[in-house]
């Protein structure tokens, strides 16, 4: 009834009795899925009071007010962990660098801290990356950036992200990936993050630990500060912590892929100047060339060169290409280099057409372009 | 009743601990009782659990409110006693109570034996249940339980002096 009091022996005496009874109290509760994200904040007080009017023989007397009652609202501790790449992230046998993303959110109603572990041995795949650092995304620009203005390399503890109710922080996992792999081999790499609460009061952060916590453990004194400042309140261990531990953690996986580009190139459309077809000098032939990149990696600064024999002469304005990158032309000034590496260059009597990177599966990409027979 | 509470207090203050919390607690009680009133109100909250019991079928049960994170069904009990001399009259004793912040009513939950309910969606007009309407989209609709601010229990009963009774109703936790 007045679980002020009760509630303040708790604290005070934080022995393993009333531990041990919290223990056995919760285990057999089916808990309220975490579903709201964010409920009341922890150690917000709850009040309620009534107030009653009555009369006696007709006449009305003062109205009265019951107590209030006041509970503490304690700490949930929930995470949810998620890979945000859009699909396995495409990666060299050997590589370094490879980055995968994932989000950590507090979906609990507390302010807490995170331990982050990345977990490399995960079943299921064909090989492990090594893990060369974890990163907090801390310089606000998307991405990982490393450097004296980039991210910020995760040193547990010293580090640990201190989140706020529904608060979430970008972390990424930079690994290397070993040699000798082949295409599509897969390596998993899984992020969780275990608060540090429940590591202080379970001495493990590892879920398959016999120590780790089911949900609706609690510790006492263990959460936020309450209102009224005359303590802290209960943290309570909470659903995604579930025995699954689905949400606690999530799993990016790299894969080995390597991008094949396949080019065709056909002479076509012959008009001489007869308005036959005949290969006679004054003759103008079309070429087409078909680039076609597949697999399930990326063609990076991916360039066409066609050199022009001796015996055709290129015809001015006639390059076209289906699918071009920001920044280049199909004109014929192959200059200036850097910004624009399209067009015919008069010098080494070649067609450059820059594709920049390509990823597997993009649709064909056609080069035509007209010379004339000398 | 005020005794009790003192001694409880005492007892306390001996301890050290609680001395602030339950000082509060005393001083609230210590208003009451300067009133010439008649009936007392004595205002409890408990938890509910959902759990499932040995036999695997889902069970509720009432818990001490020491630990409560969003989620949580609370049950509010407010015990009313005529601790005066006189007859309190029929159909005069009128509860009210605020649904408390950061929480909300669960329909249905409102009990009082021998009571009349009424709600309120503002904490100032009551009516049954049936009569709350709000408007959706320029459509008057029956408001959700959720919307309530207030419950009204109007006792229908004489309460006799000694005599007591209660009513309650749930909550969740936002």
């Amino acid at each position: 009834m007045q679980p002020l009091i009760r509630r303040r022996q708790h604290s005070v005496a934080l022995s393993a009795v009333v531990f041990r009874r919290l223990a056995i109290v919760f285990t057999s509760i089916v808990l309220p899925v975490a579903a709201h994200a964010v409920g009341t904040n922890a150690g917000l007080e709850i009040r309620n009071s009534a107030q009653a009017s009555f009369s006696v023989s007709g006449i009305a007397q003062t109205p009265v007010n019951s107590n209030s009652t006041q509970t503490f609202v304690d700490e949930l501790i929930d995470v949810v962990v998620v890979s945000t790449n859009a699909g396995p992230v495409g990666v060299s046998s050997p590589d370094v660098g490879a980055v995968l993303e994932f989000t950590v959110t507090n979906t609990g109603n507390g302010v807490e801290t995170f331990q982050l572990i990345a977990n490399v041995a995960v079943g299921g795949d064909d090989f492990n990356p090594a893990l060369t650092q974890l990163y907090l995304e801390t310089n606000s620009v998307p991405g990982l950036q490393i450097g004296a203005s980039g991210d910020t390399p995760y040193l547990s503890p010293g580090n640990d992200p201190l989140l706020a109710e529904d608060e979430s922080i970008q972390v990424y996992a930079l690994s290397s990936i070993p040699a000798g792999l082949t295409q599509n081999n897969e390596g998993a790499l899984q992020l969780r993050a275990v608060s540090t609460t429940i590591i202080a009061g379970s001495g493990t952060a590892d879920p398959s630990a016999p120590g780790f916590p089911a949900p609706g453990t609690s510790y006492a004194g263990a959460g936020d500060p309450d209102e009224a400042g005359t303590g802290n309140v209960i943290a309570v261990v909470g659903a995604t912590q579930d025995v699954n531990n689905l949400l606690i953690s999530a799993e990016g996986r790299y894969v080995v892929s390597s991008a094949v580009v396949a080019l065709t190139k056909t002479a076509s459309n012959v008009v001489d100047p007869f308005g036959g077809a005949t290969l006679v000098p004054g003759a103008v032939i079309t070429y087409t060339l078909e680039v076609e990149v597949s697999g399930t990696g990326t063609a990076e600064a991916l360039a066409i060169t066609d050199l022009i024999p001796a015996e055709l002469e290129y015809l001015a304005g006639t390059l076209a290409v289906s699918a071009l990158p920001a920044g280049e032309e199909v004109d014929d000034d192959f200059a200036p280099v850097g910004i624009d590496n399209t067009g015919f260059d008069a010098g080494t009597q070649t067609v450059t057409v820059s594709l920049s990177d390509v990823v597997g599966g993009a649709p064909v990409i056609t080069i035509t372009f007209d010379a004339a027979i000398r | 009743m005020t005794l009790s509470i003192k001694d409880k207090l005492m007892r306390s203050l001996s301890r050290g601990a609680g001395a602030v919390r339950l000082f509060v607690l005393f001083s609230g009680l210590v208003l009451s009782a300067h009133a010439t009133a008649e009936v007392t109100l004595e205002n409890s909250v408990q938890k509910v659990e959902t759990f499932v019991n040995e036999s695997g079928e889902t069970e509720r049960r009432l818990l001490d409110a020491d630990s409560v994170v969003p989620g949580d069904e609370l049950r509010y009990t407010i015990q009313f006693t005529n601790n005066g001399s006189d007859v309190v009259d029929a159909n005069s004793v009128v509860i009210t109570n605020p649904i408390p912040e950061n929480t909300e009513y669960l329909n249905d939950t409102a009990f009082g034996s021998g009571t009349v309910i009424v709600y309120s969606l503002d904490g100032e007009a009551f009516a049954a249940a049936e009569a709350l309407t709000v408007m959706d989209q320029g459509v008057e609709v029956s408001a959700s339980a959720k919307e309530y601010r207030a419950i009204r229990w109007v006792f229908q009963p004489e309460l006799k002096p000694g005599e007591s009774s209660h009513v309650s109703f749930n909550v969740r936790l936002k």
